[in-house]
C-alpha cells in the first residue's frame, strides 16, 4: 500500500469523525443514555404502581414514630433515641402532618432503590463480556419496582426504615462493585459508609459481609484473567465489612430465625392471603417464571449444539485464543446466596422480602435476557423470548401488587373513618370508654396498641389534648367506671355508643340438661332438624324409632345424648346475647360432658340476626367439663350485633352433655 | 543423553476418571442427603410389634455371653419356635446397636436408615455397571441411568415398612449385601480383577447368612450373562447356557452348599413360617396374589393415608405412559434396538428372579402392610424406570435429554410425596406405642401394691403399621430394659399370645381375674390416654318388646343400667320367614357406655339360628368389655329394598352359664401367667375341667389344638358349638368332673404353644351347648 493512499485514507477520517461530534444527538446504543432513560422509567413505574396509596393516613407504628418527632421538636429526646424515628424528622418538618409529602417520599426512595438494583446489574453483567446493552439491569430495576411484597413497606409510612436501610445496602453493594471493577479508590469509603448506615438501621442488613465476599470472588475482575488465591483476596477486600458487622451485631442480637416454608412460598407467590387465596393466582404468579425457566432451557439447549457444531468443524481451537467470558452460572450461583441471607431472619423480623426481591429480580432479568455467548441470531431469539417472559412476569407482579395494595388503602379508609367519629364524639361526651377499634384489616396493621388511639386525640394529630378523656378497654376485662361506653361496630363501620346492657339470665343455665327439662327442649328444637327421643319413658319404643339421617336428642335421666348422624350438627340455643364484650359473664362458657368421656364438641357463634356468619372453637377439656373462652372470638365481642351460640357435634359423634352455663370469670379462675 | 521415551497416555483417559469420580462422588452425596430428607422422622421412632421379641433376645443374650448370637449360625434363628430362617446376620447387626446405644432405639434407627441409604448408593452403582455392561460407550446416558435409579430407589413409597421398623432392616441388610456382590461381580467382569471377584462371592455369603432372598443373586447373573451382547462367540443358546454357567459357577456352588447346610442344620430347604400362620399363608395363597396387591406395586399408596383415589395417582399413570412413549419412540428411532430392549429384559427378569422366592409369604395390603416382601423387588423395579426414562442416547435432541431428566425429577418428586404419607401411619405407631408405654408405667407405679392393671384396647396396628399384637410384645414393653422398673408382673393382659383377633377376650379369664384388686383400663386411641373402665349397672337379664326398622330409620333404645361383663350375648329375635326374604340384610347393634363410648356389631341375617335369634356374642368382644356400663343400644339395618320394613320381635341378653363346661389350670403344677398363658411348674401338668354344670350332659368332650393353631385362629371366635376338624388330638372322657388331670394323657410332646378346650355331650355324642373358654398353655 502506498503512503499517499494511507494518508488520504486517514485524512478522509479524521473528518468523518469531526461531522459525527458536530451532530447532537442521542446516542442510544450508549449503556449511559439506556440506563438513565430507564431509571426514568422506573420512576414512572413506581409512580403508577403505588399512586393509589399517596392518600393513605398513618397506620400501624406510625403514629407513634410522629409523635417522637414531635416530642423531639418540643425538647424531649429520649424517645428519638429508642426509635429508629429521625429519618421522618425531614419529612415531618417539611409536611408535618401532611401523608401525602411522607408517601411521595416513599415512593421516591423505592425507586431509588429500583435504579441501585438497576445498575448493580448492570455492573454484574458487565463482567459477563454481553449485557445486552442495558437491558436486562433495566429490568431487573424495574421488576424490583413492581415486587408484590412491597405493598406494606412502600404504602405504610414507618415502612421507611426498611426502604432507607435497603437503599443503603444496595448503594453498598453497588459501590463495591464499581470499586472492584475499575479500582477507583473514593468508592470504597463510600460504599463503606453506605453498609456501615444499612447496618445501623436494619437487623437485615448483617448478610451484607458475606454478600460482598461473595461478590470479591466473582471473576469477572481483570477481563476475565484468571487470579491465583482468589479467596484470600477477596477476604481482604472484604474485611472491613465484616468488621462493621459484628460492630453492629451488638445492635441486633437476635438475628436470625428459622425459615419456614411459608415464607419460601411466599417469595414465589407474593400474595396477600386475606386477599385472594393463593391457589387461583398459582397460573398467574408461575407462568412468567415458567417463561422464564423455558427461556434458560433453551439456552442451554443453543449452547449445547452450537458446542458440538465448533467441535465438529474444529473451530474449538480458533475460540481459545480468545478469553471466555464467566459464565452466568458463577452470578446466578452468587445472587442464590444472596437471595438466601436476605430471607433468613424472616421469622425473626416482619420484614416483607424487601430486600430479598433485590437479588430475586436480579437473578430473573440475568437469566433470562442474558444471553451468554451464542452466535448473533441465537441472540436475537434469547432475547425476544426474556422479553416476553419479562412482560409477563412484569404485568403479572403489578396485578399481585395491586391486590396487595388494596387492604392497605382500604384499612387507611378505615382508620379515617374511626378518627373522625372518635374526634366527634370525644368532643361530644367528654369521658367515653372504648371497648374496641380497628385493629387490622386484612393481615394490614391499622391501629395497634391501645395507647396509639389516644395520639389520635392530642397534637401533633389535632390541635388541642382531648386524650385524658379517653380511657381504652386494652384487655377485654370487666368495666367499672361510668363513662360513656363507645364500640367501634366495624361492620357498619360506625363507632356506637352502647348502653351497659341488662344483666340477662342465660336460659340454659338453670336448667339441668336431661328429660326433666323436655319443654324447654321442645321449644329450642322448634324449626330445627334436631330430633327428640324420651328415653326415660319404660316401653316408649315405638317413638324410639328415628330417622337415620338426622341427629337427635336422646334424654337420659341425668344427661341429654346429641347424636350427630352422618354430617355435622350444630344445636343452636335461643338466647340472644346483646353486647357481649360488655358482659363479663357471658365470656366463658362451661360444658359439663359425661365423665370419662373422650368425644368431644365444638362451640358455633353466629350474628343473632344475621344467620350466615358463623365462626367455631374449640374448647379446652378441664375433667368432665369444656370451657370456651369467648373472649379469643373477636367477632363475637365485638361486631357490635347480638350474637348467639350453638353446640357442634362432629359426623358420627355421640356426646353426652348435663349442662350448658356461662361462669363468671372469677369461677373460672382455675381454668385461667 | 539419555531421553527416556515418554509413555504417552491417552489424552482423554485421567480427566475423564477424574470426573467420573467426581461425579460418583456428587451423587452419593445427593442420595445420601435425599435419604436423609425422606426418613428424617424416623429417628424419633420407637421399637414396633417384633423389635420388642428381639430386644429381648438381645438383653437376654448379652447376659449369656452372646452364645446365642453365636447358637444362630449354626442353627435356626434365634432358636425360635413357629418360624424357621438363617439369619445370623441379622441378630450381629442387632446387638451392635444394642453395644453401641443399649436400648435406645435411636441407634436403631440411624443403622436402619444407613442400611436404606447404602442400599441406595448401591443401588446407582449397580445402576451404572448395568448401563455399562449393556452400552460400553455411552458414559452420559449411563450416568443418568444411575442417578435416576439411585433417585427413585432412596424415594421408593413401599421402603417405609423397611426403614421404620426396626426389625424389617432383614431385607435392607439382605439387599445391601446382594447389590453389593452383584456390583463386585460386574465390576470384576470389567475390569479382570480377581480381588473383585472375591470379594463379590463374599458378599453373597453374607446376603445368604442375612435373608433366603439372596439365593437369587446366582440366577441374576446368569440372566446378565444370556442377555449379554458381548459373549457372540457361542451362538446357540445351549453353548451360551453353558458358558454363562461356568462364569457363574462359584455362585452356583456357594448356593448348593447353603442349601444343604440348611437342610442340615433347620431339616428344610425352604424354611418360613409354620403353625396356622404358615397354613393361613398357604391357604391364600393365590388370593394374596392376585388381589390387585402387583398393581399396588406401581402405585404404592396407603389406602389408610391417601383414600381408594388420590389425585397423584393420575400423575403417576401420566409418567408411566411418558416413560412408555419414551422407551418406544427411542426404539423406533434408534438405529440399533438390541441393548435398550437386552437392558430393559435384564430388569425385568431380575424382577421376576426377586419375586420368585417370596411367593409362600408374598401379602401386600392396600394398606402396605408386607411391603418389606418387595423391599428387594424395588431395586429391579428403579432399574426398570430408569431404563424406561434412558434407553438410547439422543445426540440430535438435546432438548429430549432434558425433557427425560425433568420427567426423572418429576417421577422422584411425586413418589417422595407419596412416601411421606406413607411414613406418616410408622411415625403415628412410634409415637403412639412410646405414648402407651409411659402411661403404662405411670398408671402401674401409681397402684397399691397387691392391686393390678388390667388392660385392654392394647394399640395393635395403626394404618397398616404394626404396633403391640400380642402379650409377649407387651411383656418386653412393660420390662427391663425398656421399662426402668419391670411393672410387667402388675399388668394383667388379654392380647393373643402369639398372634390373633386382638379384639377377642376370653370372657372366663377377664371373670376369674378381675376382681376388687384389679383397676381395669383402656386405651383410648383418639386421645392416646390411658382411661379407667367403670363397670356399673346391673347383672340382671333385659328384655325389649318388638319394632319395626326400615333402611331409613334406626332404634333407640330406652335408657338402660347393664352391667358390660353381665351378659355374654344380646339376641335380636326375628321371625323365619323374614330371614328367608333377606338373608343378606345386615343388622348393626350398636351400644353406648355413659360416656358415650360406643361399639359396634354387625351381622348378617343369614347368621341366624334356627330360633330365629341372631346372636350377638359380645361378651367376647374387648370394645364391649371397655364400655364398662351400657346405657343404651341401638338398632339399624341395611340391605332392605326402599320403604320396606322389617320387624324385629324383641331384643334380650342372655348369659352362657350351665350352656358349656368349665376348664381351668390346677394353679399348681400348671400356673396361668399374666399373659394369659398356661405354664407347667411341675413334671405333670395338669387342669381341671367340670361339665356336669351343664344340664344333660353325659360325656365331656376335650379337644387340643396343633401347636401354634388355635381354634379361634380358623374360626375366628370363642363360641364354637361343634367340633373342630383342625383339631391335634380330640377325646372323650367320661367322668363329667374331673381334678388334677394331667395334660400328658392327650399325648402333646414338642415345644409349643397349644390350646385346649372342652364341650359337653348329649347321649349321641352331640355337642350341647357351647365349647369351654379355651385353656392355653405353652410347653
Amino acid at each position: 500500500m502506498s503512503t499517499s493512499e494511507n494518508i488520504s485514507d486517514t485524512k478522509t477520517a479524521e473528518s468523518a469523525r469531526k461531522r459525527q461530534l458536530e451532530r447532537a444527538r442521542v446516542d442510544f446504543s450508549s449503556t449511559k443514555t439506556q440506563m438513565l432513560l430507564g431509571a426514568l422509567i422506573m420512576c414512572v413505574s413506581c409512580l403508577i404502581a403505588y399512586g393509589q396509596t399517596v392518600l393513605v393516613t398513618f397506620l400501624g407504628q406510625d403514629l407513634t414514630y410522629i409523635q417522637a418527632i414531635a416530642d423531639t421538636l418540643h425538647g424531649s429526646f429520649d424517645q428519638v433515641l429508642a426509635n429508629p424515628t429521625s429519618i421522618l424528622l425531614i419529612d415531618y418538618l417539611l409536611y408535618h402532618t401532611n401523608t401525602l409529602g411522607f408517601h411521595v417520599s416513599n415512593i421516591f426512595l423505592t425507586a431509588s432503590c429500583a435504579i441501585v438494583v438497576g445498575l448493580i446489574t448492570l455492573e454484574l453483567t458487565g463482567r459477563l463480556g454481553n449485557r445486552n446493552g442495558a437491558l436486562s439491569a433495566i429490568w431487573a430495576g424495574m421488576l424490583f419496582s413492581v415486587y408484590p411484597l412491597h405493598a406494606q413497606s412502600v404504602a405504610i409510612v414507618s415502612g421507611r426504615i426498611e426502604l432507607i436501610a435497603s437503599l443503603f445496602y444496595l448503594l453498598s453493594v453497588f459501590l463495591f462493585l464499581r470499586y472492584r471493577l475499575i479500582e477507583e479508590k473514593q468508592y470504597f469509603p463510600l460504599s463503606l459508609i453506605s453498609g456501615a448506615l444499612a447496618l445501623l438501621l436494619s437487623a437485615q442488613s448483617l448478610s451484607l459481609p458475606l454478600v460482598i465476599t461473595l461478590l470479591a470472588l466473582h471473576p469477572g475482575r481483570n477481563r476475565f484473567a484468571a487470579r491465583k488465591n482468589a479467596l484470600a483476596d477477596a477476604i481482604s477486600c472484604s474485611d472491613l465489612y465484616w468488621l462493621i458487622a459484628v460492630l453492629s451485631f451488638f445492635l441486633h442480637p437476635h438475628y436470625l430465625g428459622a425459615v419456614d416454608q411459608k415464607t419460601l412460598l411466599l417469595l414465589f407467590f407474593p400474595v396477600n392471603e386475606t386477599v385472594i387465596s393463593v391457589s387461583k393466582i398459582v397460573p398467574l404468579a408461575l407462568v412468567p417464571l415458567l417463561c422464564a425457566l423455558m427461556v434458560l432451557l433453551l439456552k442451554s439447549q443453543i449452547a449445547k449444539i452450537r458446542l458440538n457444531q465448533r467441535t465438529q468443524t474444529g473451530a474449538i481451537s480458533s475460540v481459545r485464543s480468545v478469553p471466555t467470558p464467566p459464565s452466568s452460572t458463577i452470578t446466578a450461583l452468587i445472587l442464590v446466596v444472596w437471595l438466601a441471607l436476605t430471607i433468613l431472619p424472616l421469622t425473626a423480623h416482619h420484614s416483607h422480602l424487601f430486600l430479598a426481591a433485590a437479588p430475586f429480580s436480579i437473578l430473573i432479568a440475568i437469566l433470562s435476557l442474558e444471553s451468554g455467548n451464542t452466535k448473533d441470531k441465537d441472540a436475537k431469539l434469547l432475547t425476544s423470548c426474556g422479553l416476553v417472559a419479562m412482560t409477563l412476569l412484569y404485568l403479572a407482579w403489578s396485578y399481585l401488587l395491586a391486590i396487595n395494595l388494596k387492604p392497605t388503602v382500604e384499612g387507611s379508609l378505615i382508620v379515617e373513618n374511626f378518627r373522625r367519629q372518635l374526634i366527634s364524639a370525644a368532643t361530644i361526651d367528654g369521658n367515653i370508654t372504648l371497648t374496641n377499634w380497628p385493629k387490622n384489616h386484612q393481615g394490614v396493621p391499622l391501629i395497634g396498641a391501645a395507647e396509639n388511639i389516644k395520639l389520635f386525640l392530642a397534637p401533633p394529630f389535632i390541635d388541642r389534648d382531648l386524650s385524658h378523656c379517653l380511657k381504652v378497654m386494652k384487655k377485654t376485662m370487666p368495666i367499672s367506671n361510668s363513662n360513656k361506653i363507645y364500640q367501634w361496630q366495624q361492620a357498619h363501620g360506625l363507632l356506637a355508643s352502647v348502653a351497659k346492657a341488662d344483666s340477662q339470665t342465660f336460659s340454659s343455665s338453670n336448667i339441668p340438661w336431661s328429660a326433666s327439662s323436655k319443654d324447654y327442649f321442645i321449644n329450642l328444637l322448634k324449626g330445627s332438624p334436631w330430633q327428640l327421643v324420651d328415653s326415660t319413658s319404660p316401653g316408649a319404643s315405638s317413638s324410639s324409632i328415628v330417622s337415620s339421617s338426622a341427629p337427635v336428642i336422646s334424654f337420659m335421666k341425668n344427661s341429654a345424648r346429641l347424636w350427630a348422624g352422618d354430617k355435622q350438627a350444630i344445636l343452636w340455643l335461643n338466647d340472644k346475647i346483646d353486647q357481649p364484650v360488655l358482659q363479663e359473664n357471658r365470656w366463658i362458657l362451661k360444658i359439663k360432658i359425661a365423665d370419662h368421656s373422650t368425644s368431644t364438641v365444638d362451640l358455633a357463634v353466629r350474628n343473632y340476626l344475621d344467620e350466615t356468619k358463623m365462626s367455631k372453637l374449640a374448647g379446652k377439656r378441664i375433667g368432665a367439663n369444656i370451657f370456651f373462652d369467648l373472649r379469643d372470638l373477636d367477632n363475637y365481642l365485638s361486631n357490635g350485633e347480638s350474637q348467639q351460640i350453638g353446640i357442634v357435634v362432629a359426623a358420627g359423634e355421640v356426646v353426652s352433655i348435663s349442662g350448658v352455663e356461662f361462669v363468671s370469670l372469677k369461677s373460672a379462675g382455675k381454668y385461667d | 543423553m539419555n531421553v527416556i521415551p515418554q509413555i504417552s497416555k491417552p489424552a482423554s483417559a485421567e480427566p475423564i476418571e477424574s470426573s467420573s469420580r467426581l461425579f460418583t462422588a456428587l451423587a452419593v452425596g445427593a442420595i445420601v442427603l435425599v435419604n436423609l430428607f425422606t426418613f428424617r422422622h424416623s429417628f424419633g421412632g420407637y421399637f414396633l410389634a417384633d423389635d420388642f421379641v428381639h430386644v429381648d433376645y438381645l438383653y437376654h443374650a448379652i447376659d449369656q455371653n452372646f452364645m446365642p448370637l453365636l447358637a444362630n449360625f449354626w442353627g435356626n434363628w434365634m432358636q425360635a419356635q413357629g418360624t424357621t430362617f438363617y439369619r445370623p446376620l441379622i441378630s450381629l447387626s442387632l446387638a451392635l446397636d444394642y453395644l453401641i446405644g443399649g436400648p435406645n432405639p435411636l441407634t436403631f434407627h440411624i443403622s436402619n436408615w444407613l442400611y436404606q441409604t447404602v442400599a441406595s448408593c448401591l443401588m446407582f452403582l449397580v445402576a451404572g455397571q448395568v448401563g455399562e455392561y449393556f452400552r460400553p460407550n455411552e458414559k452420559t446416558l449411563n450416568r443418568s441411568l444411575a442417578l435416576s435409579a439411585g433417585v427413585i430407589f432412596s424415594v421408593y413409597p413401599l421402603h417405609c415398612e423397611v426403614v421404620n421398623w426396626v426389625i424389617a432392616r432383614v431385607d435392607s441388610i439382605a439387599l445391601v449385601f446382594c447389590l453389593l456382590s452383584f456390583w463386585l461381580y460386574l465390576k470384576s467382569a470389567h475390569s479382570k480383577n480377581s480381588l473383585h471377584y472375591k470379594l463379590s462371592l463374599f458378599a453373597f455369603v453374607l446376603g445368604l447368612m442375612s435373608k433366603e432372598m439372596a439365593v437369587t443373586i446366582p440366577p441374576t447373573l446368569l440372566l446378565i450373562h444370556l442377555l449379554s451382547t458381548a459373549t457372540n462367540d457361542t451362538k446357540n443358546a445351549k453353548g451360551r447356557l453353558l458358558s454363562s454357567l461356568n462364569q457363574t459357577k462359584a455362585f452356583w456352588l456357594i448356593l448348593f452348599a447353603y442349601l444343604l447346610f440348611r437342610l442340615l442344620v433347620l431339616g428344610t430347604i425352604s424354611g418360613g413360617y409354620e403353625g396356622s400362620v404358615g397354613q393361613g399363608l398357604s391357604n391364600s395363597l393365590a388370593k394374596r396374589w392376585l388381589d390387585g396387591s402387583l398393581l399396588r406395586i406401581l402405585f404404592p399408596f396407603n389406602i389408610d393415608v391417601f383414600g381408594s383415589k388420590h389425585s397423584l395417582s393420575l400423575q403417576l399413570k401420566v409418567v408411566y405412559l411418558a416413560m412408555l412413549v419414551n422407551f418406544t419412540a427411542a426404539l423406533v428411532l434408534a438405529k440399533s434396538r438390541s441393548t435398550a430392549v437386552r437392558g430393559l429384559l435384564f430388569a425385568v427378569g431380575w424382577l421376576v428372579l426377586s419375586l420368585l422366592p417370596t411367593y409362600q409369604v408374598w401379602n401386600l395390603t392396600p394398606a402396605l402392610q408386607g411391603s418389606r416382601f418387595i423391599y428387594y423387588g424395588t431395586a429391579p423395579i428403579a432399574l426398570i424406570f430408569a431404563w424406561l426414562l434412558f434407553p438410547t442416547e439422543a445426540r440430535n435432541w438435546p432438548v429430549l435429554s432434558s425433557l427425560r431428566l425433568a420427567a426423572a425429577g418429576w417421577f422422584s418428586i411425586i413418589l417422595l410425596i407419596i412416601t411421606t404419607g406413607n411414613n406418616q401411619p410408622w411415625n403415628h405407631a412410634m409415637k403412639e406405642v412410646s405414648l402407651f408405654r409411659k402411661a403404662v408405667t405411670e398408671q402401674a407405679l401409681a397402684l397399691k401394691p397387691e392391686h393390678k392393671l388390667s388392660l385392654l384396647n392394647v394399640p395393635h396396628t395403626y394404618r397398616g403399621a404394626h404396633m403391640l399384637y400380642n402379650a409377649a410384645t407387651m411383656s418386653v414393653l412393660l420390662s427391663k430394659p425398656l421399662t426402668p422398673e419391670a411393672i410387667y408382673s402388675k399388668v394383667i393382659s388379654f392380647e393373643p399370645a402369639t398372634f390373633g383377633d386382638p379384639d377377642l377376650i376370653n370372657i372366663s379369664r377377664w371373670r376369674s381375674r378381675t376382681g376388687l384388686e384389679t383397676t381395669p383400663c383402656r386405651w383410648d386411641r383418639t386421645t392416646m390416654t390411658l382411661e379407667p373402665i367403670v363397670f356399673a349397672g346391673e347383672n340382671n337379664n333385659l328384655k325389649l318388646p318388638g319394632l319395626d326398622l326400615s333402611e331409613q330409620t334406626k332404634f333407640i333404645s330406652p335408657e338402660l343400667s347393664l352391667n358390660a361383663q353381665a351378659p355374654d350375648y344380646i339376641d335380636v329375635l326375628l321371625d323365619n320367614e323374614q330371614i328367608k326374604q333377606w338373608p343378606e340384610a345386615v343388622i348393626t347393634l350398636t351400644a353406648l357406655a355413659p360416656s358415650s363410648l360406643q361399639c359396634h356389631f354387625s351381622l348378617p341375617l343369614s347368621k341366624a339360628r334356627a330360633d330365629g335369634h341372631l346372636r350377638f356374642d359380645v361378651s367376647e368382644h374387648k370394645q364391649w368389655l371397655a364400655l364398662g356400663q351400657i346405657n343404651q343400644l341401638t338398632l339399624s339395618i341395611q340391605g332392605l329394598a326402599q320403604q320396606q320394613q322389617m320387624h324385629i320381635l324383641g331384643l334380650e341378653t342372655g348369659n352362657l352359664q350351665g350352656q358349656r363346661p368349665k376348664l381351668a389350670s390346677d394353679e399348681k403344677t400348671l400356673v396361668e401367667e399374666g399373659d394369659g398363658i398356661c405354664r407347667p411348674r411341675g413334671k405333670m401338668p395338669s387342669f381341671n375341667y367340670d361339665a356336669s354344670v351343664v344340664p344333660g350332659a353325659v360325656s365331656a368332650y376335650v379337644e387340643v389344638s396343633k401347636p401354634n393353631s388355635w381354634f379361634e385362629h380358623y374360626s375366628g371366635s370363642f363360641r364354637a358349638t361343634s367340633k373342630s376338624p383342625e383339631a391335634l388330638f380330640s377325646h372323650t372322657l367320661g367322668k363329667l368332673k374331673g381334678n388334677g388331670v394331667p395334660i400328658t394323657f392327650t399325648g402333646v410332646k414338642g415345644p409349643g404353644f397349644y390350646q385346649m378346650r372342652m364341650a359337653a355331650l348329649d347321649q349321641d355324642g352331640n355337642v350341647i351347648g357351647y365349647f369351654s373358654d379355651p385353656l392355653n398353655f405353652q410347653l
